[in-house]
């Protein structure tokens, strides 16, 4: 969409290491923010469980209004495209998203989204 | 949640005592063309007070010509009223004429018309809240945004969309294009979902990438501190807290401060009244322990009289018997209702003590009894109460106790058993994991675990995660290359 939010090359979401990788959480698109929200002790409102950066803070404006927001709508729109291989992900010493806890969610809101459509009407 | 229609309602209406206080039950009164709602209106009014009587929360779902006949009497309307009807549906099928769609612009003659039935119901029933639900025909889609934008400018807090008959791939762009207009226009205090009640709503939101639902879930951290110490954890573990000991003091200052913070109780409770609808799972974990908190067990009631599924993630040194029988009581049938991940780190007090060597034996034995008494407390009141997994983080100290660990979960009756191998968050936590030279044996007992939850008929937590463990550390024959390979990705 052209904002400037979406060119920021900091919108690091943090990383997980284990040693289990998945092939489909390699490439899959994320849709955690559109199904997921965390809230932390601070107020901070956050996208994801390992993400660095808040989307905004309770304390300072209304939850309602951070989860519109558009930090968070450029996080939503970057990460169905992203790769997890990509640079912004992935941590030289750490590696990426690959264990990430919210998989079975991840996996779930896959499901729906590839269940096939009904056909147009004669 | 629970959505009847009025008939089904009439034959069993029993179905509703499932119901938790707040929990929102909507009582659907269209669809039934043959009942004349003006004679049929008291035998309705019985319906209202019976579900007022099993929670505070309900709905009539209607349109405008229902709403109009049952609401011009006075009398019944104050008697629905004191029974706590509150809120009610009201569905508005959008079927702009023709003629309007050159050059249509918001303020349309169909769109006045809608306006001015909504505030002059407002009017007529201030008490009442009306939740609107937009539905059209698949190619009037793109007039909705200008009605939701009117909608939102009129205070309306959340709208629900009604789904065509077909989910075609039109449609569904269709919407995606609504939603992107909505948020040009700025339209942010709104919450829009599709109709929650409808079998493919999920679906829809998510096809149409509809950011304006809301969270489905919610993860909320409540307290930061902790008095255990937990070897795998990055905060309070061993490992840790030497970390921090020898770091500067702008660090252990900024580490005392975030082990000491709690989430204010009355933000904590905005937050939780203030979530959509479409809420359904909420978890409380955190950084340290939830039970920690104060109000702790208040949280936990605010979740569960909205009947919304609540997983806890503790460490469950933190009960007495007061809270057992309370949380027992704040429970359900349903496992999911109110269920605990008991994080406990051995089947016996000495695995337990390795994992946390701050703890006691006194420690191991309390978690053990809380356990036990969850457990009989749901075999008095017939499987109502705190269903739990127990977890466990598999790491070098304590891998070899797997299979007992798993034995251990069914004779306490756990619902679940949690193996998970552990993720290295911090460099130094790398100690903990398990080395080259052992990672066969560590295979080794992962597969006698899987196979005694075979047997015993144990449920295992994601199962998947240990079975990768073992097809890439167990030896196989012609694979042991290629599986040497696949680790260095």
């Amino acid at each position: 969409m052209g904002r400037d939010e979406d060119k920021r090359e900091d919108l690091d979401i943090g990383i997980m290491n284990g040693d289990v990788a998945s092939d489909f959480y390699k490439k899959a698109p994320c849709t955690i923010g559109y199904t997921y929200v965390r809230f932390e002790v601070t107020g901070d409102v956050k996208a994801c469980c390992i993400s660095k950066y808040p989307m905004g803070n309770v304390t300072k404006d209304e939850w309602q209004n951070i989860w519109n927001n558009r930090q968070y709508e450029a996080f939503r729109e970057k990460m169905k495209s992203i790769h997890k291989n990509h640079f912004h992900l992935k941590d030289p010493d750490w590696g990426f998203c690959q264990q990430c806890s919210h998989r079975f969610e991840n996996a779930n809101n896959h499901a729906l989204l590839e269940t096939p459509y009904d056909p147009e009407e004669e | 949640m629970l959505k009847m229609s009025f008939k089904a309602f009439s034959k069993e209406p029993h179905l509703i005592e499932s119901l938790m206080p707040s929990e929102l039950f909507v009582l659907d009164l269209t669809g039934h063309p043959e009942i004349d709602w003006e004679k049929s209106r008291m035998r309705l009014l019985e319906g209202i007070q019976t579900i007022s009587k099993h929670t505070r929360k309900f709905s009539l779902m209607l349109d405008t010509e229902i709403f109009w006949k049952l609401f011009s009497y006075d009398e019944w309307t104050a008697q629905a009223l004191e029974s706590g009807l509150s809120q009610v549906h009201l569905v508005l099928e959008i079927d702009v004429p023709k003629y309007t769609f050159e050059g249509i612009d918001h303020k349309s003659p169909y769109l006045h018309k809608c306006l001015y039935s909504i505030r002059h119901m407002n009017e007529k029933v201030p008490a009442l809240k009306t939740l609107i639900c937009l539905g059209c025909p698949p190619e009037q889609i793109h007039h909705l945004g200008p009605f939701i934008a009117e909608f939102r400018d009129m205070g309306h807090k959340e709208i629900l969309l009604i789904p065509p008959r077909r989910r075609t791939e039109r449609t569904v762009l269709a919407y995606r294009q609504l939603f992107e207009y909505l948020r040009l226009r700025g339209v942010e205090t709104m919450w829009i979902s599709f109709d929650y009640f409808h079998k493919d709503s999920k679906i829809w939101d998510m096809q149409t990438f509809n950011s304006f639902s809301g969270p489905r879930t919610v993860y909320l951290d409540v307290s930061n501190k902790c008095t255990h110490s937990c070897n795998f954890c990055g905060l309070y573990g061993p490992d840790a807290i030497e970390h921090i000991k020898n770091s500067n003091e702008k660090n252990r200052e900024y580490t005392r401060n975030l082990m000491s913070s709690t989430l204010d109780f009355e933000k904590g409770r905005e937050i939780l009244e203030n979530l959509p609808e479409i809420t359904n799972f909420i978890q409380f974990g955190g950084v340290g322990d939830p039970m920690t908190h104060p109000h702790f067990s208040e949280f936990i009631r605010i979740v569960r009289e909205k009947g919304i599924a609540c997983e806890v993630l503790s460490n469950m040194d933190y009960f007495d018997e007061e809270s057992i029988i309370e949380l027992s009581r704040l429970g359900s049938k349903d496992p999911r209702g109110l269920h605990f991940i008991a994080n406990v780190s051995g089947s016996n007090s000495e695995t337990y003590l390795k994992t946390r060597p701050r703890q006691k034996e006194r420690n191991f034995k309390n978690v053990m009894n809380t356990l036990f008494r969850l457990k009989e407390e749901r075999e008095k009141n017939d499987g109502h109460g705190v269903y739990f997994t127990m977890m466990n983080v598999l790491n070098r100290t304590n891998y070899k106790d797997a299979e007992a660990y798993v034995r251990l979960s069914k004779e306490i009756g756990a619902d679940h058993v949690f193996l998970k191998p552990m993720e290295i968050h911090i460099e130094y936590q790398k100690p903990l994991l398990v080395p080259e030279n052992q990672k066969q044996d560590y295979a080794y007992h992962i597969s006698k675990a899987l196979k005694a939850a075979d047997e015993i008929g144990m449920s295992m937590h994601d199962r998947e995660s240990l079975e990768k463990v073992l097809s890439i550390h167990s030896p196989k024959e012609s694979k042991w290359e290629e599986t040497k390979t696949n680790e260095k990705i």
